[in-house]
């Protein structure tokens, strides 16, 4: 099990497009994905679950990833998130 | 059940509301109730879990294929842009998660499927309430639309009529953006609606679909049964229900009037050098059009008036403002640079040579975005050239696009909400900022396009002299104007009635910052609805406004107006107007005898019939 920590570097924040986006990401990798705010623990896969962080810009976040696949998926994840869902 | 049945006793009764959406229909009231549901708790047999749970699929499969319908309609009455908010729909009623989350709840629980449903979606709609983000909060409501539409197949209601029979009037306390978009395509006449204001998505959805519609009735819907006869008057603001034989007949002819006129294929009153109308004294008045929404449909249209003054020998006409912000009316935030250069070139190319005004995004206040986040004044608050001078990226990218889309010559690009020389001064720096960048990256772009502001701000108008040596040109927002020296929201009902944009002082305003741009030797133009307002139309000649822009079904009856009128008379009118008037009504007064003097008051009414705009002034 791995967790990386990101932030949310768009204006918009984690909003629906994005959100789906992420589920779409991780849904391609066997591994399990959670993400981590507040003490708030979601299911990755879930839009809604991911929707309902409503984290806005600058806000931290954990990603846990857990499976064979866990390192890839980190990688793809976290780059994703870096980029600022790539709206900026 | 009253049904159909429209008897000869019922007496009349009038409601008012706002009118969102011009034009007059006839036709009986359908109502539309959509009930809530909830679902009511108890305990399973485990006998009965299998069949609860093939219920709830099938639920999901349903809705599924009622949210698919819903989209491919929008795309098509509204271009691809609407459907984005029904296809997230799509992917939350497909959350695996969520889905397996409430199999598992009625097999250990044993707990009725609609219960558990209600339960699940209901608490992931108070955490998107309680979350940091204010967009994930307007999502809250296509949480409730999925839930609803699972419920009502678990709880066996019928289905929700999104169809009409006879061309009706649809009638209801509230109606949803996905509401309208399905009873655009069966035959709806128009829309009256307890609530809203002219600003709510339905009533930007009637616009663009261009269907009549009032909001802000109050509590009609309640006092109109299904199949009472209506007259649905988008010009007025009225609902008639039950009217005499009388009304009824002045209706039809005025209906029968508006529609058998308004085609453009009558002899257009433009003139063969430019895209315009001379006066009879021969003063030019460049004819433009407004953009009110980025659908196809509306971009489509205007480009057929404009390509169709251009068959008729003339310029084609161009566009005098288009309203960057309602591209994101359908979307959760702001496109990039690329999808926004994109779509400006196309529409520059498209109405090439006209000219295409491209304002920059103007959010906050009544507009789209203002759920942002809280405050206690939005129209005295964070928005138009305001919040693109706080973001500096997503103003840049803006800027960028615009240039880009510039490189044939025919972009201006404008300014909103400019309260201070201050603002204008730092807006031109992030516009150098972004010549810079794209001369860097080598990208051609026009390097005169002409930088105007909007006057929709008293202090803009007051201090408009200062402004001019940094800018090519002016541009009058009569709307924001009016609302700013009244300060009245002409969105509350309340007090919409103040809302009186030939209010003298309204007028004085805009003559001062007229007189400022003939000293400084710089066009101004007027964008407001005033445009549209045929008692307008002598005032603003006389004041020397030199391009009006209204929206695309409107210029023809101005360009006719146009040449109807003398500016050397239209002056002393406004002269006039300006030393005497105290109130609206003196205005409108004033204006009238003018008309009814030079014996135009028949052929002003025609045009104003013709649009179907500002009948009830003319009338009198």
């Amino acid at each position: 099990m791995i967790r990386r920590t990101v932030t949310i570097r768009n204006r918009a924040g984690l909003h629906t497009r994005p959100a789906a986006a992420i589920v779409k990401l991780a849904s391609k990798f066997e591994s399990e994905f959670f993400i981590i705010k507040d003490g708030f623990r979601i299911n990755g896969k879930s839009i809604i679950g991911v929707m309902t962080l409503a984290a806005a810009q600058g806000s931290e976040l954990q990603l846990e990833l857990d499976g064979d696949d866990e390192e890839a998926a980190a990688n793809v994840l976290v780059d994703y998130f870096d980029k600022g869902f790539e709206e900026e | 059940m009253s049904g159909t049945r429209h008897t000869e006793a019922k007496q009349p009764l009038r409601f008012s509301g706002i009118a969102a959406s011009r034009g007059i229909a006839i036709g009986p009231a359908y109502r539309y109730e959509r009930q809530l549901l909830y679902a009511e708790d108890r305990k399973l047999d485990v006998s009965e879990v299998g069949h609860e749970i093939e219920r709830f699929d099938a639920a999901v499969v349903k809705a599924r294929q009622e949210i698919e319908k819903v989209r491919r309609v929008a795309e098509q009455k509204v271009g691809s842009s609407a459907s984005a908010i029904f296809e997230a729909q799509m992917m939350m009623v497909s959350d695996e998660f969520i889905l397996s989350n409430i199999r598992q709840s009625v097999k250990h629980e044993l707990k009725p499927a609609a219960f558990v449903v209600d339960r699940e979606f209901s608490e992931h709609q108070r955490m998107f309430e309680t979350g940091d983000n204010p967009l994930m909060r307007e999502r809250v409501d296509d949480v409730e639309d999925i839930k609803q539409r699972l419920l009502r197949y678990l709880l066996d209601r019928k289905k929700w009529l999104s169809k009409i029979e006879v061309p009706s009037i649809l009638v209801a306390e509230t109606l949803t953006p996905a509401d309208a978009i399905l009873f655009a395509r069966s035959s709806v006449l128009g829309f009256a609606i307890d609530g809203g204001g002219i600003t709510s998505h339905v009533a930007i959805l009637a616009r663009s679909l261009g269907l009549p519609a009032l909001v802000a009735l109050h509590s009609a819907s309640q006092q109109i049964e299904a199949g009472d006869m209506l007259i649905l008057d988008g010009e007025r603001g009225e609902l008639i229900v039950n009217p005499d034989a009388e009304t009824l007949r002045e209706y039809e002819q005025e209906q029968s009037l508006a529609v058998g006129t308004s085609s453009i294929t009558e002899a257009p009153a433009f003139e063969s050098d430019f895209a315009g109308a001379r006066t009879q004294d021969g003063h030019a008045v460049r004819v433009q059009m407004n953009l009110e929404f980025g659908s196809e449909i509306a971009i489509a249209e205007a480009e057929r008036l404009s390509k169709s003054a251009m068959s008729g020998g003339s310029q084609p006409i161009g566009l005098g403002l288009v309203r960057t912000e309602h591209f994101l009316l359908l979307h959760d935030d702001f496109p990039t640079e690329e999808e926004q250069s994109t779509l400006y070139r196309d529409l520059a190319d498209r109405f090439h040579p006209a000219c295409v005004t491209l304002r920059t995004f103007d959010v906050g206040g009544d507009k789209v975005l203002s759920g942002s986040y809280h405050e206690d004044n939005p129209f005295l608050g964070w928005r138009g050239l305001r919040i693109s001078l706080d973001e500096p990226d997503l103003f840049l990218a803006q800027l960028r696009a615009i240039l880009r889309a510039s490189a044939r010559g025919n972009v201006r690009v404008m300014f909103p909400m400019v309260t201070t020389a201050e603002e204008l001064v730092r807006a031109l720096e992030f516009l150098e900022q972004a010549r810079h960048d794209l001369r860097i990256k080598e990208e051609p772009f026009d390097q005169n396009m002409p930088v105007g502001i909007m006057i929709e701000v008293p202090s803009a108008a007051i201090m408009a002299e200062s402004f001019l040596p940094m800018v090519d040109y002016l541009s009058i927002g009569s709307n924001d104007l009016t609302q700013y020296t009244l300060a009245v929201d002409r969105g509350n009902d309340l007090i919409a009635g103040l809302y009186q944009d030939l209010h003298p002082a309204v007028l004085r305003l805009i003559q001062m910052t007229a007189d400022a741009a003939r000293r400084g030797g710089k066009p101004v133009s007027i964008c407001g609805e005033l445009g549209s307002n045929p008692l307008a139309t002598p005032v603003l000649i006389g004041m020397g406004i030199s391009e009006m822009s209204v929206v695309p079904t409107d210029v023809h009856s101005l360009a006719t107006r146009v040449t109807l009128l003398r500016q050397d008379e239209c002056k002393l009118l406004v002269d006039h107007i300006l030393d005497n008037a105290v109130s609206a009504e003196e205005v409108k007064r004033q204006i009238l005898h003018f008309l009814v003097e030079r014996e135009l008051i028949d052929r002003f009414s025609q045009t104003a019939l013709r649009t179907r705009s500002g009948a009830r002034m003319m009338k009198r």
